[in-house]
């Protein structure tokens, strides 16, 4: 039975045949990951065009860094580890750079919080609620509840503990909770 | 606007295929910290050639060999975290990390505190010599097992290259301290604090220096290459 396409199995699968040379698995992994990596990268430079440039020197790096993929582990959180390592050097060699650019409206991702949704009135809305998230909150908010990882995955792409993790999420979510002025018990 | 596209840009398929060859993938953390052993093994052992074991009866198993293994593996612990700093999305924590440091440190002092109470030992006026002879031979058990450990980090992608080596110069220094201690008679607390600690620590620092200085020079060489 064919796995599902985006799926843990199926991305190290694609990993390991990029690793024996196969060119297919290249492009397998770039239609898997393309979308949730320029979607990371844009809104930790909060510039859709500035994110799209990421991507591909991320790409870049993941091919020259493939080998310290180690087959059996989840490849999201290796790709996204080094999306982060390119979005640093990144800053690092433009350290300062215009600010309040925000998310781009088409990219900007749905945070799936129930019984919330109803409280945004619209993405401009939600664009700058997260702007005004701080950074590291804002990583850990939108990694655990748009891209799905785990509080131990983002420990590890960010060297914290899975508590501290777990902090940075939920007080990324009061910060957003209190943008809208929604109360806790709130449905 | 233009929906982005889920196929790889041309320029950047293109540089793909023209460098894509397979590759070997690397060996967990803990296998390839297994590549120090045998430079340890050498350079652990290297006193031996010119020095004489220290007579460790009056200090018994348990403040003799055994603390050795103890901060051996210790060591080790630490040069499989260094290791680790290299694999992206498979980094420790600042807590795990520091308090990995904090129990290496906390049992290199303890054992040696031990050990003086037991079997005080002075260098007495020769205090200064002594302990810059146990600082330099220290630093020269360990550096060679922070280059291995350094020249294995390179090779991967460290997102915090200083962190990767002084937690490879701390290793290093553990690792040397542990063997060094069976033939240093002297067991005073300034002279293990000086020689044997302070060893411990600038090859620390050092790791740190190697791993700053690499960042600078990897983020100009991977501006300029695939």
């Amino acid at each position: 039975m064919a796995q599902d396409e985006g799926s843990a199995a199926h991305l190290e699968e694609l990993m390991v045949g990029y690793q024996n040379g196969n060119l297919d698995a290249f492009e397998g992994l770039f239609a898997t990951l393309a979308v949730p990596l320029r979607n990371y990268l844009t809104s930790l430079v909060r510039d859709l065009h500035r994110g799209e440039d990421l991507l591909q020197e991320t790409f870049l790096q993941m091919h020259r860094s493939r080998h310290t993929y180690t087959p059996g582990r989840p490849v999201k959180p290796w790709a996204f580890g080094i999306a982060r390592h390119v979005f640093l050097m990144y800053r690092r060699s433009a350290a300062r750079r215009a600010r309040h650019e925000g998310l781009a409206r088409e990219d900007l991702p749905e945070i799936p919080v129930a019984g919330l949704a109803e409280f945004f009135p619209d993405r401009e809305d939600l664009s700058k609620a997260l702007s005004g998230v701080p950074h590291d909150r804002r990583e850990a908010l939108l990694l655990h509840h748009v891209w799905g990882f785990s509080f131990r995955e983002i420990g590890n792409m960010l060297g914290v503990t899975e508590r501290a993790a777990k902090l940075r999420a939920f007080r990324g979510m009061q910060n957003l909770r209190q943008t809208f002025g929604v109360k806790r018990g709130t449905p | 606007m233009n929906e982005p596209s889920n196929r790889p840009p041309q320029a950047l398929f293109d540089a793909i295929k023209k460098d894509l060859a397979p590759v070997k993938p690397l060996a967990p953390p803990w296998r390839r910290a297994l590549f120090v052993v045998p430079v340890a093994l050498v350079v652990m052992g290297m006193p031996f050639l010119y020095y004489r074991l220290r007579d460790t009866t009056d200090l018994g198993a348990t403040l003799g060999w055994m603390p050795v293994a103890v901060q051996i593996l210790l060591a080790f612990a630490l040069l499989v975290f260094a290791l680790r700093e290299g694999i992206p999305g498979w980094r420790a924590s600042a807590g795990v990390i520091f308090s990995l440091c904090v129990v290496a440190y906390t049992v290199q002092i303890a054992v040696n505190l031990l050990i003086f109470l037991r079997s005080p030992a002075s260098a007495g006026g020769s205090g200064v010599a002594m302990w810059m002879q146990c600082f330099r031979v220290e630093s020269l058990i360990g550096l060679p097992m922070l280059i291995v450990v350094a020249w294995l980090v390179a090779r991967t992608l460290p997102q915090r290259p200083w962190l990767a080596g002084f937690l490879a110069g701390t290793g290093a220094g553990f690792a040397g301290d542990a063997s060094w201690r069976m033939f240093c008679p002297y067991s005073d607390p300034t002279h293990i604090l000086l020689g044997h600690t302070g060893g411990i620590l600038v090859l620390g620092l050092t790791g740190f220096l190697l791993g700053y200085l690499w960042s600078l020079v990897s983020q100009r060489v991977d501006a300029t290459s695939l």
